[in-house]
């Protein structure tokens, strides 16, 4: 495990710390195989915070588990490359692959109470997480590791959770012992699922906080996957927006939220009801509900919804031919036929300008950063 | 009509279903076809090996042990489907009692059954028929009351974790009560468990009939079931080890299909798997 | 909206406690008090939320007015009757004035039983219509809710979970009822469904001139679907405020920390601001004060006044139907009495959180490296 950093020449101090191309992730059903997830890459440097939202079905959780191997059963990944710290992924071993989980990446699970042994306590779990790994740590160093690292975490009064069963702690709680456990590896990347989904909104912040503040004290990249575009707008460097298998955006968080050239990601946008004293009459919606994975329609998956396609009148190639991730600004990937046409930048500017109006909330004034000082 | 259809498409139940349908039309037919009295003693052909004229030997009267097979297969399969349909009908009745009503009935009714439960089934069947001697009848009173408890505690359970299903909130708030809250939403959700259950009480007491033959308190000879041709092959085992074998192997025969079938069902009735089974 | 402005549903000091049958209360098992003296007033026509976390007791009071709870105290009054005493008929009656929207479409449908039968239910329980009537009706709501009506004969593991939702409000428009109670009707729903079923509600809250109960944690649905919200907290209410008070002029300090938790889609905003701490679960509220005192960044603010943990906070008018149960809600305006002067120090910034969180850590790769020459030894 130690010897991660040879299995490659190529260790720039810049080189990211996750690069996937062309990945393909087929599920293998009676019927024949189900092409669940396809021609994904994007790259995640060190320090970086990578949101990849899409919702259920979109094969986002699918992509991230394919960076530890774990795709549940039916599934496989039956192409691209998987680069891990410097370590290709898909050739290693079954121990070599085990290694890696515990030290370079670390998976933070959506359900904290489901991820922890209800019989065993916390420290008991989070000290054996360090020395299943490694096996010269003693009980004592693994304790202190732990202290620490549960002090690191905001876990308040860390000596007494130790001794705490899961059930003992929240929900939120509990999710600050998962970061800590797989912090003390000091991991190069942190794979989110979803991790604040099952919490509370008060206890979601604190947890989107922690990993904006683990990102700054450790350099440790985070690859967040989530529904929530929000959350997204709130601590990512980069986003990535999938649709039906497949990327259909990526971009800076900025550029994204800017000018989101995507007609998926308006809908996405769009479809969020604002914090407002006075709404709209109706939210902007896209009609019907994404395809079923492996009864992808033909050309631009998205097609069938589209309202740009709509409003340009439904060109044949929508239909016909898929388009392909391009970069059509600089840093700014869409896979849209129309995405820099004049009517799809007009909306992509338009939605831009409200969101950011229906977004600038007048928060109270003790509500406003106490902590921006 | 949907369940049976998708229960087909189960290999194994498939098996299981043509085995049973093989025994049922032995057991109905059967004895009307063999030309043999399943009583008629022959001393001069005691113990008689497979022939021509007695396919499986005889006995120590030198009665057919094929006839009689077929002639116990009646009454062992009379028996256990009998016994399974009263203790499905008595642990169905008093679990959605119990599991609806819920309060002191449920309390007092859990305590009868709980005190049942501590006893073996098989001697508490035995207890019956101690009470009442042994007959075909009391056979199957013992073993349906003898699978009572653990049917009515199953169905209770299920009615207590069906009742708090969401959609049967769903249907309180628009007005549903009683009967009617039974008949659309709390029945249809025992209905699957019922029949698994039920399929296994007729392996169980199919079994159970041979225990209870093997005994001596079953079926009282010369009459045939399966278990009573077990107790009478038994003193001699060692001379002529078929007269025991056989039935046996007929009542494994019958508890494989029926388990079988049973399995099946189980997934058959998953209305999340249909899918999947659809795909075996 | 109502022509007299007489409430449709007012809930009086309702209160409900969970855990205990009296046998349990002799061994000391601990009762939870879920919806603790609960004080509203629905007028008819309108739509208001209820917004609150997990233990806020919103789902409990939702239960309670639909009468799959009843309360243990207190009075749930319909158009001025008392309801929570209602049985056999005019408990039906009541049923037939007010329904239920579940949270989770998959569980609240029946999945051996076709949409037609469950949709037919309400008219046969209520003999409403029978027959070719009945069909008539049920495919009316088919189409009402956004559905057609070749869908009566599937299942409901035939749907999408945006088209059960539609079934389940289809459902609760069967009996044509006065009062809807929507129980987070869209948490469990994808982004883009969530607003076509909340573009729904609001229709057929307009064209119906339905009254709907909206209860959710998620203060964007709420404001978007209600022109009046309630803030529960542990079972207590904490703000009782119109729209546009509550996004302009939020005034407890929990619904203040509500709102800043709440992630904005303007990126670089940053939740960095800590405007709450610590857990429901993290400490127990103090008996006899606010329950809210624990967590309150405002009480900190202040200085830590006793009377928080002292005197319990009621409900108070600030301006026209805008109520906050907090002691101090408006003493940073106009700096109360009971407040320290620090308080202006302290206003500066929570310097000093008590929950360590992590500052001061040096070198990463330190970690590691540390338990590695321990190892060594």
């Amino acid at each position: 495990m130690h010897e991660r950093t040879s299995a490659t020449g190529s260790r720039e101090p810049d080189a990211p710390v996750l690069e996937v191309t062309d990945l393909a992730v087929e599920f293998m059903t009676r019927s024949g195989p189900i092409r669940v997830v396809e021609e994904v890459a994007f790259r995640v440097r060190p320090g970086e915070i990578v949101g990849l939202v899409g919702e259920s079905g979109s094969g986002k959780t699918v992509t991230m588990m394919s960076v530890l191997r774990l795709v549940p059963p039916p599934g496989r990944i039956t192409a691209g490359r998987i680069i891990v710290d410097g370590t290709d992924v898909r050739s290693l071993s079954r121990d070599g692959m085990r290694g890696l989980r515990g030290s370079a990446v670390a998976l933070i699970p959506p359900d904290a109470t489901a991820a922890l042994n209800p019989v065993v306590k916390v420290g008991d779990q989070v000290m054996e997480g360090v020395r299943s790994h490694r096996p010269q740590v003693s009980e004592a160093e693994a304790r202190t590791l732990a202290l620490e690292m549960f002090r690191r975490v905001g876990l308040p009064r860390p000596e007494q959770r130790l001794r705490r069963y899961p059930h003992e702690l929240s929900g939120g709680m509990q999710q600050r012992v998962l970061i800590a456990s797989a912090l003390q590896m000091a991991p190069r990347l942190i794979l989110a699922d979803e991790p604040t989904t099952a919490l509370d909104v008060t206890i979601q912040a604190q947890i989107l906080r922690l990993l904006l503040a683990v990102r700054d004290e450790f350099g440790t990249a985070i690859l967040f996957v989530t529904h929530d575009l929000a959350a997204v707008a709130e601590i990512c460097d980069r986003v990535l927006v999938m649709y039906s298998g497949r990327l259909v955006e990526s971009a800076p968080v900025a550029d994204l939220f800017g000018q989101p050239l995507h007609p998926y990601t308006r809908a996405l946008m769009a479809s969020i009801p604002p914090l407002s004293a006075d709404p709209p009459d109706r939210l902007q919606t896209v009609a019907g509900a994404p395809p079923e994975p492996g009864s992808w329609p033909e050309g631009c998956r998205f097609a069938p919804r589209c309202d740009l396609r709509t409003q340009l009148g439904g060109p044949d190639v929508c239909t016909t031919s898929q388009p392909p991730l391009v970069e059509v600004r600089p840093g700014h990937h869409a896979a849209c036929h129309f995405a820099t046409s004049e009517a799809g930048v007009r909306a992509a500017t338009d939605l831009a300008a409200t969101v950011e109006e229906a977004e600038a909330v007048v928060l109270p004034e003790s509500v406003q950063p106490g902590g921006a000082a | 009509m949907n369940v049976i259809r998708r229960l087909w498409r189960i290999r194994s139940a498939r098996v299981g279903v043509v085995l049973a349908v093989l025994l049922l039309t032995t057991a109905i037919l059967g004895p009307m076809l063999l030309p043999l009295d399943p009583n008629a003693i022959d001393v001069r052909a005691r113990f008689a090996g497979p022939s021509t004229a007695h396919w499986l030997g005889t006995d120590d009267l030198g009665r057919d042990t094929f006839t009689r097979l077929v002639h116990g297969s009646r009454m062992s399969l009379f028996i256990a489907a009998l016994s399974a349909l009263l203790g499905t009908l008595l642990g169905v009745t008093l679990g959605v009692i119990t599991g609806f009503l819920g309060g002191w009935v449920d309390v007092a009714g859990m305590r009868v059954v709980d005190l049942f439960f501590a006893i073996p089934t098989l001697l508490v069947a035995i207890g019956i028929v101690a009470l009442f001697g042994p007959s075909a009848t009391t056979t199957i009173l013992a073993l349906g009351i003898a699978y009572t408890p653990l049917y009515a505690r199953l169905v209770r359970g299920t009615v207590v974790s069906v009742r708090s299903r969401t959609y049967v909130d769903a249907s309180r708030v628009l007005g549903a009560r009683g009967v009617r809250l039974l008949r659309t939403d709390i029945l249809p959700g025992i209905v699957p468990i019922a029949l698994v259950q039920t399929t296994a009480l007729l392996g169980f007491a199919l079994v159970d009939e041979a225990s209870l033959g093997f005994l001596g308190l079953g079926v009282q000879p010369p009459d045939a079931s399966w278990g009573q041709m077990i107790n009478a092959g038994r003193q001699f085992i060692f001379q002529a080890p078929w007269l025991t074998l056989i039935p046996g192997f007929a009542v494994i025969l019958a508890v494989f299909s029926i388990n079988l079938i049973g399995d099946g069902l189980r997934d058959a009735l998953d209305p999340r798997a249909s899918q999947r089974v659809g795909d075996t | 909206m109502s022509g007299i402005g007489r409430p449709l549903l007012e809930l009086d000091h309702v209160e409900r406690m969970f855990g205990g049958s009296w046998l349990g209360r002799l061994g000391g098992d601990n009762v939870v008090r879920a919806v603790d003296d609960v004080t509203l007033s629905i007028a008819a026509g309108e739509a208001f939320g209820i917004v609150g976390e997990s233990g806020s007791g919103k789902t409990t009071v939702g239960r309670m007015i639909v009468r799959l709870l009843d309360p243990t105290a207190g009075a749930i009054r319909f158009e001025g009757q008392d309801i929570t005493r209602l049985r056999g008929g005019a408990l039906l009656a009541y049923r037939r004035s007010v329904q239920m929207v579940f949270q989770n479409p998959y569980l609240s449908l029946n999945p051996r039983r076709r949409v037609r039968d469950m949709l037919l239910d309400a008219y046969r329980i209520h003999h409403l219509a029978s027959g070719r009537d009945a069909e008539e009706r049920v495919a009316a709501l088919m189409e009402m809710v956004g559905l057609r009506r070749t869908m009566l004969d599937r299942y409901p593991h035939e749907f999408s979970s945006g088209q059960r939702q539609r079934i389940g409000i289809a459902r609760a428009l069967s009996v044509e009822p006065r009062l809807i109670v929507a129980d987070e009707p869209v948490s469990a729903l994808d982004v883009s469904v969530q607003a076509q079923v909340l573009n729904l509600l609001r229709g057929l809250q307009e064209e119906l001139g339905l009254t709907v109960v909206f209860i959710s944690h998620d203060l964007r649905a709420v404001s978007f679907l209600c022109s009046r919200v309630a803030v529960l907290y542990l079972g207590q209410v904490m703000e009782v405020a119109p729209r546009r008070a509550l996004v302009e002029r939020a005034a407890h300090p929990y619904t203040q920390a509500l709102m800043g938790s709440m992630p904005s889609l303007a990126p670089g905003s940053g939740i960095t601001r800590e405007v709450i701490r610590g857990d429901i679960a993290d400490q127990q509220p103090p008996p006899g004060g606010c329950v809210f005192a624990p967590r309150c960044e405002l009480r900190r603010r202040l200085g830590d006044p006793d009377r928080c943990l002292t005197e319990r906070p009621w409900p108070r008018e600030l301006s026209e139907g805008h109520a906050v149960a907090c002691h101090f809600a408006d003493a940073e305006a106009r700096p109360d009495t009971d407040a320290r002067p620090e308080a202006t120090g302290a206003a500066a910034g929570p310097t000093t959180p008590t929950t360590p969180t992590m500052v001061g850590i040096s070198d990463p790769t330190r970690v590691p490296a540390v338990t590695s020459t321990g190892a060594t030894t």
